[in-house]
Protein backbone atom coordinates (compact mmCIF):
# COMPACT_ATOMS: atom_id res chain seq x y z
CA UNK A 1 0.00 0.00 0.00
CA UNK A 2 2.73 2.42 -0.98
CA UNK A 3 0.28 5.09 -2.04
CA UNK A 4 -0.37 5.71 1.61
CA UNK A 5 3.15 7.06 2.15
CA UNK A 6 2.99 10.80 2.06
CA UNK A 7 5.39 13.24 0.49
CA UNK A 8 7.42 15.14 3.11
CA UNK A 9 7.38 18.41 1.12
CA UNK A 10 3.70 18.35 0.26
CA UNK A 11 1.79 17.42 3.39
CA UNK A 12 -1.18 15.09 2.75
CA UNK A 13 -0.13 14.16 -0.79
CA UNK A 14 0.72 10.49 -1.49
CA UNK A 15 4.23 9.97 -2.90
CA UNK A 16 2.90 7.55 -5.51
CA UNK A 17 0.56 10.20 -6.95
CA UNK A 18 3.41 12.69 -7.18
CA UNK A 19 5.58 10.14 -9.01
CA UNK A 20 2.76 9.22 -11.40
CA UNK A 21 2.11 12.85 -12.25
CA UNK A 22 5.80 13.66 -12.69
CA UNK A 23 6.15 10.66 -15.03
CA UNK A 24 3.05 11.71 -16.98
CA UNK A 25 4.46 15.21 -17.47
CA UNK A 26 7.84 13.82 -18.50
CA UNK A 27 6.22 11.50 -21.07
CA UNK A 28 4.20 14.39 -22.53
CA UNK A 29 7.42 15.81 -24.02
CA UNK A 30 8.98 12.59 -25.37
CA UNK A 31 9.35 13.09 -29.15
CA UNK A 32 8.86 9.48 -30.39
CA UNK A 33 6.08 6.79 -30.40
CA UNK A 34 3.58 9.55 -29.72
CA UNK A 35 0.35 7.52 -29.69
CA UNK A 36 1.84 5.10 -27.16
CA UNK A 37 3.27 7.96 -25.09
CA UNK A 38 -0.08 9.80 -25.15
CA UNK A 39 -1.86 6.68 -23.90
CA UNK A 40 0.70 6.03 -21.14
CA UNK A 41 0.76 9.69 -20.10
CA UNK A 42 -3.02 9.91 -19.80
CA UNK A 43 -3.10 6.51 -18.09
CA UNK A 44 -0.65 7.74 -15.46
CA UNK A 45 -2.76 10.86 -14.84
CA UNK A 46 -5.81 8.58 -14.52
CA UNK A 47 -3.91 6.40 -12.04
CA UNK A 48 -2.97 9.47 -10.00
CA UNK A 49 -6.64 10.52 -10.00
CA UNK A 50 -7.62 7.05 -8.75
CA UNK A 51 -5.02 7.30 -5.97
CA UNK A 52 -6.38 10.71 -4.99
CA UNK A 53 -9.87 9.22 -4.64
CA UNK A 54 -8.70 6.11 -2.74
CA UNK A 55 -6.16 7.64 -0.38
CA UNK A 56 -7.06 9.79 2.59
CA UNK A 57 -5.35 12.90 1.27
CA UNK A 58 -5.84 16.57 0.48
CA UNK A 59 -8.04 16.06 -2.58
CA UNK A 60 -8.09 19.69 -3.62
CA UNK A 61 -4.30 20.04 -3.65
CA UNK A 62 -3.99 16.79 -5.56
CA UNK A 63 -6.72 17.93 -7.97
CA UNK A 64 -4.67 21.09 -8.56
CA UNK A 65 -1.60 18.96 -9.33
CA UNK A 66 -3.67 16.75 -11.66
CA UNK A 67 -4.91 19.84 -13.54
CA UNK A 68 -1.31 21.01 -13.81
CA UNK A 69 -0.31 17.66 -15.32
CA UNK A 70 -3.29 17.72 -17.73
CA UNK A 71 -2.36 21.29 -18.69
CA UNK A 72 1.26 20.34 -19.40
CA UNK A 73 0.09 17.37 -21.48
CA UNK A 74 -2.45 19.50 -23.40
CA UNK A 75 0.06 22.31 -24.00
CA UNK A 76 2.52 19.91 -25.68
CA UNK A 77 -0.25 18.04 -27.49
CA UNK A 78 -1.66 21.26 -28.96
CA UNK A 79 1.84 22.37 -29.93
CA UNK A 80 2.35 19.09 -31.83
CA UNK A 81 -1.08 19.28 -33.49
CA UNK A 82 -0.37 22.82 -34.66
CA UNK A 83 2.82 21.58 -36.25
CA UNK A 84 1.05 18.85 -38.25
CA UNK B 1 -30.79 18.50 -11.11
CA UNK B 2 -27.55 20.49 -11.29
CA UNK B 3 -25.75 20.08 -14.60
CA UNK B 4 -22.39 19.56 -12.87
CA UNK B 5 -23.67 16.64 -10.75
CA UNK B 6 -23.33 12.89 -11.05
CA UNK B 7 -27.14 12.60 -11.28
CA UNK B 8 -27.10 14.67 -14.45
CA UNK B 9 -24.35 12.50 -15.97
CA UNK B 10 -26.44 9.37 -15.31
CA UNK B 11 -29.56 11.08 -16.70
CA UNK B 12 -27.61 12.16 -19.78
CA UNK B 13 -26.28 8.63 -20.34
CA UNK B 14 -29.82 7.19 -20.17
CA UNK B 15 -31.21 9.86 -22.55
CA UNK B 16 -28.36 9.34 -25.03
CA UNK B 17 -28.79 5.56 -25.03
CA UNK B 18 -32.51 5.87 -25.70
CA UNK B 19 -31.96 8.56 -28.32
CA UNK B 20 -29.57 6.52 -30.45
CA UNK B 21 -31.35 3.18 -29.94
CA UNK B 22 -34.62 4.56 -31.29
CA UNK B 23 -35.28 5.04 -35.02
CA UNK B 24 -34.78 8.56 -36.40
CA UNK B 25 -38.49 9.45 -36.46
CA UNK B 26 -38.92 8.84 -32.73
CA UNK B 27 -35.80 10.68 -31.59
CA UNK B 28 -37.44 14.10 -31.22
CA UNK B 29 -40.26 12.53 -29.23
CA UNK B 30 -37.69 10.90 -26.94
CA UNK B 31 -35.91 14.23 -26.56
CA UNK B 32 -39.20 15.82 -25.49
CA UNK B 33 -39.90 13.00 -22.99
CA UNK B 34 -36.38 13.46 -21.58
CA UNK B 35 -36.85 17.23 -21.28
CA UNK B 36 -40.20 16.86 -19.52
CA UNK B 37 -38.71 14.24 -17.18
CA UNK B 38 -35.82 16.62 -16.40
CA UNK B 39 -38.28 19.41 -15.58
CA UNK B 40 -40.66 17.17 -13.59
CA UNK B 41 -37.76 15.73 -11.55
CA UNK B 42 -37.16 19.21 -10.13
CA UNK B 43 -40.67 20.73 -10.01
CA UNK B 44 -43.59 18.72 -11.46
CA UNK B 45 -46.37 21.28 -10.89
CA UNK B 46 -44.39 24.15 -12.36
CA UNK B 47 -43.44 21.95 -15.32
CA UNK B 48 -47.12 21.46 -16.07
CA UNK B 49 -47.81 25.21 -15.81
CA UNK B 50 -44.91 25.96 -18.14
CA UNK B 51 -46.12 23.40 -20.66
CA UNK B 52 -49.59 24.99 -20.66
CA UNK B 53 -47.96 28.37 -21.33
CA UNK B 54 -45.95 26.90 -24.22
CA UNK B 55 -49.08 25.23 -25.59
CA UNK B 56 -50.94 28.57 -25.59
CA UNK B 57 -48.06 30.23 -27.47
CA UNK B 58 -47.93 27.37 -29.98
CA UNK B 59 -51.71 27.58 -30.60
CA UNK B 60 -51.62 31.36 -30.84
CA UNK B 61 -49.01 31.54 -33.60
CA UNK B 62 -50.95 29.91 -36.50
CA UNK B 63 -53.95 32.11 -35.66
CA UNK B 64 -51.70 35.18 -35.63
CA UNK B 65 -50.02 34.19 -38.91
CA UNK B 66 -53.44 33.76 -40.58
CA UNK B 67 -54.83 37.04 -39.23
CA UNK B 68 -54.35 40.43 -40.86
CA UNK B 69 -54.07 44.03 -39.68
CA UNK B 70 -55.24 44.92 -36.21
CA UNK B 71 -56.18 41.39 -35.16
CA UNK B 72 -52.68 40.18 -36.00
CA UNK B 73 -51.14 42.88 -33.82
CA UNK B 74 -53.64 42.19 -31.02
CA UNK B 75 -52.75 38.50 -31.03
CA UNK B 76 -49.03 39.34 -30.92
CA UNK B 77 -49.50 41.62 -27.95
CA UNK B 78 -51.75 39.05 -26.27
CA UNK B 79 -48.93 36.51 -26.54
CA UNK B 80 -46.24 38.93 -25.37
CA UNK B 81 -48.52 40.17 -22.58
CA UNK B 82 -49.14 36.62 -21.45
CA UNK B 83 -45.40 35.92 -21.34
CA UNK B 84 -44.56 39.11 -19.47
CA UNK B 85 -47.53 38.64 -17.14
CA UNK B 86 -46.36 35.11 -16.40
CA UNK B 87 -42.86 36.41 -15.63
CA UNK B 88 -44.11 39.29 -13.48
CA UNK B 89 -46.46 37.02 -11.53
CA UNK B 90 -43.73 34.55 -10.58
CA UNK B 91 -40.65 36.75 -10.33
CA UNK B 92 -41.63 40.34 -9.60
CA UNK B 93 -44.87 40.30 -7.63
CA UNK B 94 -43.22 40.52 -4.20
CA UNK B 95 -40.79 43.18 -5.46
CA UNK B 96 -43.63 45.29 -6.90
CA UNK B 97 -45.70 44.91 -3.73
CA UNK B 98 -42.76 45.94 -1.53
CA UNK B 99 -41.98 48.90 -3.80
CA UNK B 100 -45.61 50.06 -3.55
CA UNK B 101 -45.63 49.57 0.22
CA UNK B 102 -48.18 46.74 0.08
CA UNK B 103 -48.06 43.70 2.42
CA UNK B 104 -46.29 40.64 1.01
CA UNK B 105 -47.96 38.01 3.17
CA UNK B 106 -50.05 35.30 1.55
CA UNK B 107 -49.59 32.15 -0.48
CA UNK B 108 -49.26 34.02 -3.77
CA UNK B 109 -45.95 35.56 -2.65
CA UNK B 110 -44.42 32.25 -1.66
CA UNK B 111 -44.95 30.53 -5.03
CA UNK B 112 -41.84 28.96 -6.51
CA UNK B 113 -41.09 30.17 -10.04
CA UNK B 114 -40.76 27.44 -12.69
CA UNK B 115 -37.20 26.54 -13.57
CA UNK B 116 -35.76 28.66 -16.39
CA UNK B 117 -38.91 30.82 -16.60
CA UNK B 118 -37.00 33.89 -17.89
CA UNK B 119 -35.27 31.90 -20.63
CA UNK B 120 -38.41 30.05 -21.77
CA UNK B 121 -40.47 33.25 -21.80
CA UNK B 122 -37.86 35.17 -23.83
CA UNK B 123 -37.64 32.32 -26.34
CA UNK B 124 -41.43 32.23 -26.71
CA UNK B 125 -41.52 36.02 -27.22
CA UNK B 126 -38.79 35.67 -29.88
CA UNK B 127 -40.86 32.99 -31.63
CA UNK B 128 -44.03 35.13 -31.54
CA UNK B 129 -42.23 38.18 -32.96
CA UNK B 130 -40.48 36.20 -35.71
CA UNK B 131 -43.81 34.69 -36.84
CA UNK B 132 -45.52 38.09 -36.63
CA UNK B 133 -42.80 39.71 -38.76
CA UNK B 134 -43.17 36.91 -41.31
CA UNK B 135 -39.54 35.86 -40.93
CA UNK B 136 -40.63 32.28 -40.23
CA UNK B 137 -43.67 30.05 -40.60
CA UNK B 138 -45.48 28.91 -37.44
CA UNK B 139 -44.10 25.56 -36.29
CA UNK B 140 -46.58 22.83 -37.23
CA UNK B 141 -45.08 20.07 -35.10
CA UNK B 142 -45.87 20.59 -31.38
CA UNK B 143 -43.08 18.19 -30.40
CA UNK B 144 -40.45 20.33 -32.13
CA UNK B 145 -41.86 23.52 -30.62
CA UNK B 146 -41.87 22.05 -27.11
CA UNK B 147 -38.27 20.90 -27.55
CA UNK B 148 -37.37 24.43 -28.68
CA UNK B 149 -38.91 25.86 -25.52
CA UNK B 150 -38.03 23.17 -22.98
CA UNK B 151 -34.94 21.26 -24.22
CA UNK B 152 -33.33 20.11 -20.96
CA UNK B 153 -29.75 21.11 -21.82
CA UNK B 154 -30.70 24.78 -22.14
CA UNK B 155 -33.78 24.88 -19.91
CA UNK B 156 -32.20 26.12 -16.70
CA UNK B 157 -30.00 28.98 -17.91
CA UNK B 158 -30.09 29.24 -21.69
CA UNK B 159 -28.58 30.04 -24.15
CA UNK B 160 -31.65 31.90 -25.46
CA UNK B 161 -31.95 30.34 -28.90
CA UNK B 162 -33.24 31.95 -32.08
CA UNK B 163 -36.26 29.87 -33.19
CA UNK B 164 -35.33 29.50 -36.89
CA UNK B 165 -31.87 28.08 -36.31
CA UNK B 166 -32.91 25.75 -33.50
CA UNK B 167 -36.07 24.37 -35.14
CA UNK B 168 -34.22 23.78 -38.43
CA UNK B 169 -31.80 21.46 -36.58
CA UNK B 170 -34.69 19.37 -35.27
CA UNK B 171 -35.86 18.69 -38.86
CA UNK B 172 -32.48 17.25 -39.85
CA UNK B 173 -31.45 13.62 -39.27
CA UNK B 174 -28.95 13.43 -36.42
CA UNK B 175 -26.95 10.20 -36.73
CA UNK B 176 -24.38 9.32 -34.07
CA UNK B 177 -20.92 10.70 -34.74
CA UNK B 178 -17.85 9.72 -32.73
CA UNK B 179 -16.07 12.94 -33.66
CA UNK B 180 -19.03 15.01 -32.41
CA UNK B 181 -19.28 12.90 -29.24
CA UNK B 182 -15.58 13.49 -28.57
CA UNK B 183 -15.97 17.25 -28.98
CA UNK B 184 -19.14 17.28 -26.86
CA UNK B 185 -17.46 15.40 -24.01
CA UNK B 186 -14.41 17.67 -24.20
CA UNK B 187 -16.66 20.74 -24.01
CA UNK B 188 -18.50 19.25 -21.04
CA UNK B 189 -15.20 18.43 -19.30
CA UNK B 190 -14.10 22.03 -19.86
CA UNK B 191 -17.35 23.25 -18.27
CA UNK B 192 -16.89 20.92 -15.29
CA UNK B 193 -13.32 22.19 -14.72
CA UNK B 194 -14.47 25.83 -14.87
CA UNK B 195 -17.37 25.21 -12.52
CA UNK B 196 -15.91 22.79 -9.98
CA UNK B 197 -12.23 23.73 -9.89
CA UNK B 198 -12.58 27.49 -10.28
CA UNK B 199 -16.08 28.92 -9.70
CA UNK B 200 -17.11 26.79 -6.72
CA UNK B 201 -13.76 27.31 -5.07
CA UNK B 202 -13.75 31.08 -5.51
CA UNK B 203 -17.36 31.26 -4.30
CA UNK B 204 -16.38 30.71 -0.65
CA UNK B 205 -13.87 33.59 -0.58
CA UNK B 206 -16.27 35.88 -2.46
CA UNK B 207 -19.08 35.09 0.00
CA UNK B 208 -16.79 35.89 2.96
CA UNK B 209 -15.85 39.30 1.52
CA UNK B 210 -19.38 40.32 0.51
CA UNK B 211 -20.73 39.19 3.90
CA UNK B 212 -18.36 41.63 5.59
CA UNK B 213 -19.52 44.41 3.27
CA UNK B 214 -18.16 47.80 4.27
CA UNK B 215 -16.01 46.24 7.04
CA UNK B 216 -13.94 44.17 4.59
CA UNK B 217 -11.17 46.71 3.88
CA UNK B 218 -9.76 47.96 0.56
CA UNK B 219 -7.55 44.99 -0.30
CA UNK B 220 -10.33 42.51 0.47
CA UNK B 221 -12.81 44.48 -1.68
CA UNK B 222 -10.37 44.52 -4.61
CA UNK B 223 -9.60 40.81 -4.24
CA UNK B 224 -13.24 39.85 -3.61
CA UNK B 225 -14.61 41.79 -6.58
CA UNK B 226 -11.91 40.50 -8.96
CA UNK B 227 -12.54 36.96 -7.69
CA UNK B 228 -16.26 37.47 -8.25
CA UNK B 229 -15.63 38.61 -11.82
CA UNK B 230 -13.73 35.37 -12.47
CA UNK B 231 -16.22 33.25 -10.51
CA UNK B 232 -19.20 34.59 -12.44
CA UNK B 233 -17.50 34.04 -15.79
CA UNK B 234 -16.40 30.50 -14.92
CA UNK B 235 -19.75 29.64 -13.37
CA UNK B 236 -21.87 30.84 -16.29
CA UNK B 237 -19.52 29.94 -19.13
CA UNK B 238 -18.91 26.60 -17.39
CA UNK B 239 -22.66 25.97 -17.37
CA UNK B 240 -22.90 27.02 -21.04
CA UNK B 241 -20.09 24.64 -21.97
CA UNK B 242 -21.83 21.76 -20.19
CA UNK B 243 -25.14 22.64 -21.88
CA UNK B 244 -23.55 23.01 -25.33
CA UNK B 245 -21.52 19.83 -24.89
CA UNK B 246 -24.57 17.84 -23.77
CA UNK B 247 -26.67 19.21 -26.66
CA UNK B 248 -23.99 18.38 -29.21
CA UNK B 249 -24.08 14.75 -28.06
CA UNK B 250 -27.66 14.76 -29.43
CA UNK B 251 -26.50 16.45 -32.62
CA UNK B 252 -27.86 19.87 -31.64
CA UNK B 253 -25.62 22.94 -31.80
CA UNK B 254 -26.45 25.62 -29.23
CA UNK B 255 -25.39 29.26 -29.60
CA UNK B 256 -22.04 30.36 -28.19
CA UNK B 257 -22.67 32.60 -25.18
CA UNK B 258 -19.16 33.89 -24.39
CA UNK B 259 -16.17 35.12 -26.32
CA UNK B 260 -13.40 36.11 -23.88
CA UNK B 261 -15.48 38.94 -22.34
CA UNK B 262 -12.72 40.31 -20.13
CA UNK B 263 -10.62 40.95 -23.23
CA UNK B 264 -13.20 43.53 -24.36
CA UNK B 265 -11.80 46.97 -25.17
CA UNK B 266 -15.02 48.84 -24.32
CA UNK B 267 -18.25 48.18 -22.43
CA UNK B 268 -20.05 47.98 -25.79
CA UNK B 269 -17.52 45.34 -26.85
CA UNK B 270 -18.03 43.57 -23.51
CA UNK B 271 -21.72 43.13 -24.29
CA UNK B 272 -20.85 41.60 -27.66
CA UNK B 273 -18.84 38.98 -25.77
CA UNK B 274 -20.80 38.38 -22.52
CA UNK B 275 -24.08 36.42 -22.46
CA UNK B 276 -24.25 36.86 -26.25
CA UNK B 277 -27.66 35.20 -26.59
CA UNK B 278 -29.27 37.63 -24.12
CA UNK B 279 -27.51 40.65 -25.69
CA UNK B 280 -28.73 39.55 -29.13
CA UNK B 281 -32.28 39.10 -27.82
CA UNK B 282 -32.26 42.54 -26.19
CA UNK B 283 -30.85 44.12 -29.36
CA UNK B 284 -33.40 42.42 -31.65
CA UNK B 285 -36.52 42.75 -29.53
CA UNK B 286 -35.94 45.87 -27.40
CA UNK B 287 -33.23 48.15 -28.82
CA UNK B 288 -34.05 47.93 -32.56
CA UNK B 289 -37.88 48.19 -32.13
CA UNK B 290 -37.26 51.33 -30.02
CA UNK B 291 -35.44 52.86 -32.99
CA UNK B 292 -31.92 51.60 -32.30
CA UNK B 293 -29.20 53.97 -33.43
CA UNK B 294 -31.16 55.36 -36.41
CA UNK B 295 -32.70 58.11 -34.30
CA UNK B 296 -31.48 61.36 -32.76
CA UNK B 297 -28.63 61.38 -30.23
CA UNK B 298 -30.79 61.94 -27.16
CA UNK B 299 -33.30 59.27 -28.22
CA UNK B 300 -30.43 56.87 -28.87
CA UNK B 301 -29.14 57.34 -25.33
CA UNK B 302 -32.67 56.76 -24.02
CA UNK B 303 -32.88 53.53 -26.08
CA UNK B 304 -29.59 52.29 -24.63
CA UNK B 305 -30.72 53.10 -21.09
CA UNK B 306 -34.10 51.39 -21.64
CA UNK B 307 -32.41 48.26 -23.03
CA UNK B 308 -30.06 47.99 -20.07
CA UNK B 309 -32.88 48.70 -17.65
CA UNK B 310 -34.71 45.67 -19.07
CA UNK B 311 -31.48 43.66 -18.81
CA UNK B 312 -31.12 44.65 -15.14
CA UNK B 313 -34.75 43.83 -14.30
CA UNK B 314 -34.50 40.52 -16.18
CA UNK B 315 -31.63 39.46 -13.91
CA UNK B 316 -33.71 39.74 -10.77
CA UNK B 317 -36.34 41.52 -8.75
CA UNK B 318 -34.16 43.87 -6.74
CA UNK B 319 -32.97 47.46 -6.94
CA UNK B 320 -29.35 46.25 -7.09
CA UNK B 321 -29.98 44.62 -10.47
CA UNK B 322 -31.86 47.67 -11.72
CA UNK B 323 -28.94 49.87 -10.67
CA UNK B 324 -26.44 47.44 -12.26
CA UNK B 325 -28.36 47.61 -15.56
CA UNK B 326 -28.56 51.40 -15.44
CA UNK B 327 -24.85 51.62 -14.64
CA UNK B 328 -24.05 49.66 -17.81
CA UNK B 329 -26.41 51.97 -19.72
CA UNK B 330 -24.56 55.00 -18.33
CA UNK B 331 -21.19 53.41 -19.26
CA UNK B 332 -22.33 52.94 -22.87
CA UNK B 333 -23.83 56.40 -23.14
CA UNK B 334 -20.59 57.87 -21.77
CA UNK B 335 -18.57 55.84 -24.28
CA UNK B 336 -20.68 57.13 -27.18
CA UNK B 337 -20.36 60.67 -25.86
CA UNK B 338 -16.59 60.48 -25.39
CA UNK B 339 -15.79 58.62 -28.63
CA UNK B 340 -15.02 61.73 -30.72
CA UNK B 341 -12.91 63.18 -27.88
CA UNK B 342 -10.92 59.94 -27.71
CA UNK B 343 -10.30 59.97 -31.47
CA UNK B 344 -9.04 63.56 -31.33
CA UNK B 345 -6.81 62.74 -28.38
CA UNK B 346 -5.32 59.71 -30.16
CA UNK B 347 -4.57 61.66 -33.32
CA UNK B 348 -3.01 64.46 -31.23
CA UNK B 349 -0.71 61.99 -29.46
CA UNK B 350 -0.11 60.02 -32.68
CA UNK B 351 -1.42 56.73 -31.28
CA UNK B 352 -2.81 54.21 -33.77
CA UNK B 353 -6.17 52.49 -33.16
CA UNK B 354 -4.49 49.06 -33.18
CA UNK B 355 -1.64 50.08 -30.88
CA UNK B 356 -1.09 47.35 -28.23
CA UNK B 357 -0.66 50.02 -25.53
CA UNK B 358 -4.08 51.48 -26.39
CA UNK B 359 -5.72 48.03 -26.59
CA UNK B 360 -4.40 46.86 -23.23
CA UNK B 361 -5.20 50.20 -21.59
CA UNK B 362 -8.78 49.94 -22.89
CA UNK B 363 -9.02 46.33 -21.69
CA UNK B 364 -7.83 47.36 -18.22
CA UNK B 365 -10.27 50.26 -17.98
CA UNK B 366 -13.17 48.10 -19.23
CA UNK B 367 -12.37 45.36 -16.72
CA UNK B 368 -12.33 47.88 -13.86
CA UNK B 369 -15.67 49.39 -14.97
CA UNK B 370 -17.33 46.00 -15.37
CA UNK B 371 -15.95 44.76 -12.03
CA UNK B 372 -17.24 47.85 -10.22
CA UNK B 373 -20.67 47.09 -11.70
CA UNK B 374 -20.36 43.45 -10.54
CA UNK B 375 -20.10 44.72 -6.93
CA UNK B 376 -23.68 46.06 -7.24
CA UNK B 377 -24.71 42.81 -8.94
CA UNK B 378 -23.40 40.65 -6.08
CA UNK B 379 -23.99 42.81 -2.98
CA UNK B 380 -27.12 42.34 -0.86
CA UNK B 381 -28.17 45.94 -1.41
CA UNK B 382 -27.04 49.10 -3.17
CA UNK B 383 -26.03 50.52 0.23
CA UNK B 384 -23.71 47.58 0.94
CA UNK B 385 -22.14 47.97 -2.51
CA UNK B 386 -21.48 51.68 -1.91
CA UNK B 387 -20.01 50.86 1.53
CA UNK B 388 -17.69 48.30 -0.08
CA UNK B 389 -16.56 50.72 -2.78
CA UNK B 390 -16.12 53.34 -0.05
CA UNK B 391 -13.43 51.08 1.48
CA UNK B 392 -11.22 51.96 -1.49
CA UNK B 393 -11.07 55.58 -0.32
CA UNK B 394 -9.94 54.65 3.21
CA UNK B 395 -6.74 52.87 4.37
CA UNK B 396 -6.71 49.48 2.59
CA UNK B 397 -5.62 47.41 5.61
CA UNK B 398 -3.39 44.36 5.57
CA UNK B 399 -2.92 42.45 2.30
CA UNK B 400 -2.22 39.19 4.17
CA UNK B 401 -5.41 39.47 6.21
CA UNK B 402 -7.39 40.19 3.04
CA UNK B 403 -5.90 37.13 1.31
CA UNK B 404 -6.81 35.03 4.36
CA UNK B 405 -10.37 36.36 4.32
CA UNK B 406 -10.65 35.46 0.63
CA UNK B 407 -9.36 31.95 1.42
CA UNK B 408 -6.41 32.47 -0.94
CA UNK B 409 -3.89 30.00 0.47
CA UNK B 410 -1.40 27.93 -1.57
CA UNK B 411 -3.95 25.21 -2.48
CA UNK B 412 -6.58 27.74 -3.56
CA UNK B 413 -4.19 29.72 -5.76
CA UNK B 414 -2.75 26.54 -7.34
CA UNK B 415 -6.21 25.04 -7.94
CA UNK B 416 -7.63 28.24 -9.44
CA UNK B 417 -4.63 28.92 -11.68
CA UNK B 418 -4.25 25.31 -12.84
CA UNK B 419 -8.03 25.02 -13.39
CA UNK B 420 -8.12 28.21 -15.47
CA UNK B 421 -5.06 27.17 -17.47
CA UNK B 422 -6.48 23.68 -18.04
CA UNK B 423 -9.85 25.08 -19.19
CA UNK B 424 -8.08 27.55 -21.49
CA UNK B 425 -6.06 24.76 -23.14
CA UNK B 426 -9.19 22.61 -23.49
CA UNK B 427 -10.81 25.53 -25.31
CA UNK B 428 -7.79 25.79 -27.60
CA UNK B 429 -7.95 22.06 -28.32
CA UNK B 430 -11.64 22.37 -29.12
CA UNK B 431 -10.96 25.24 -31.54
CA UNK B 432 -8.18 23.19 -33.16
CA UNK B 433 -10.54 20.22 -33.55
CA UNK B 434 -13.11 22.45 -35.23
CA UNK B 435 -10.59 23.83 -37.72
CA UNK B 436 -8.90 20.60 -38.77
CA UNK B 437 -10.49 17.67 -40.54
CA UNK B 438 -10.58 14.69 -38.22
CA UNK B 439 -8.73 11.73 -39.73
CA UNK B 440 -8.25 9.60 -36.62
CA UNK B 441 -9.47 6.02 -36.45
CA UNK B 442 -12.61 5.01 -34.53
CA UNK B 443 -10.45 3.39 -31.81
CA UNK B 444 -8.61 6.68 -31.21
CA UNK B 445 -11.93 8.55 -31.04
CA UNK B 446 -13.28 6.03 -28.52
CA UNK B 447 -10.10 6.29 -26.41
CA UNK B 448 -10.37 10.09 -26.34
CA UNK B 449 -14.08 9.84 -25.42
CA UNK B 450 -13.12 7.54 -22.54
CA UNK B 451 -10.45 10.01 -21.35
CA UNK B 452 -12.90 12.93 -21.22
CA UNK B 453 -15.59 10.76 -19.61
CA UNK B 454 -13.12 9.71 -16.88
CA UNK B 455 -12.25 13.37 -16.30
CA UNK B 456 -15.99 14.17 -15.95
CA UNK B 457 -16.47 11.40 -13.39
CA UNK B 458 -13.31 12.49 -11.54
CA UNK B 459 -14.60 16.08 -11.34
CA UNK B 460 -17.89 14.84 -9.91
CA UNK B 461 -15.96 12.80 -7.30
CA UNK B 462 -13.77 15.79 -6.38
CA UNK B 463 -16.86 17.95 -5.91
CA UNK B 464 -18.71 15.24 -3.94
CA UNK B 465 -20.83 17.01 -1.37
CA UNK B 466 -19.36 20.38 -2.28
CA UNK B 467 -21.02 21.09 -5.62
CA UNK B 468 -23.27 24.12 -5.75
CA UNK B 469 -25.96 25.46 -8.05
CA UNK B 470 -25.16 27.77 -10.95
CA UNK B 471 -25.56 31.51 -10.32
CA UNK B 472 -27.58 32.10 -13.49
CA UNK B 473 -30.17 29.46 -12.49
CA UNK B 474 -31.69 32.15 -10.25
CA UNK B 475 -32.31 34.50 -13.17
Amino acid sequence: MEFLYYCPGFADIPVSAMILLAAAMALAVVPFRRKLMDGVSLGLIGAAATVSLLANCDRLLLAALIFTAVSVYLAFYIQRRKGV
Amino acid sequence: MILSSGTFLIFLAVCLTGHYLLPGKLRNFWLLISSVAFFCYAMPVQALIMMVFCLVVWLLCPAMAAAQGRLRKTLLWAGIGLGIGFLVFYKYLAFLATSLGLPTTGAVFSLVAPMGISYVTFQCIAYLVEVYKGRMEPEKDPIDFFIYALFFAKLTAGPIEAPQAFLAQLKQPRPFSLHRAKKGLLRMAMGFVKKIAVADFLAMGVAAVFQKGGQAGGWAVIMGSCMYAVQLLCDFSGYTDIARGAASLFGIALTENFNAPYMATSVRDFWRRWHISLSTWLKNYIYIPLGGSRVGTLRRYCNVMATFLVSGIWHGASLSFVFWGLLHGIYQAAEMLLEPVGKKLRSAVGMRDDSPVRIWLCRGITFVMVTVAWVFFRADSIGTAWDMLGCLFAPWGSFTKAAKLCGMDFTAVLLTVSGLFCAHLMGKLLALDCKKQERNSAVTHICVCVVWSVLLVYMVCVAAGGGSSFIYFDF
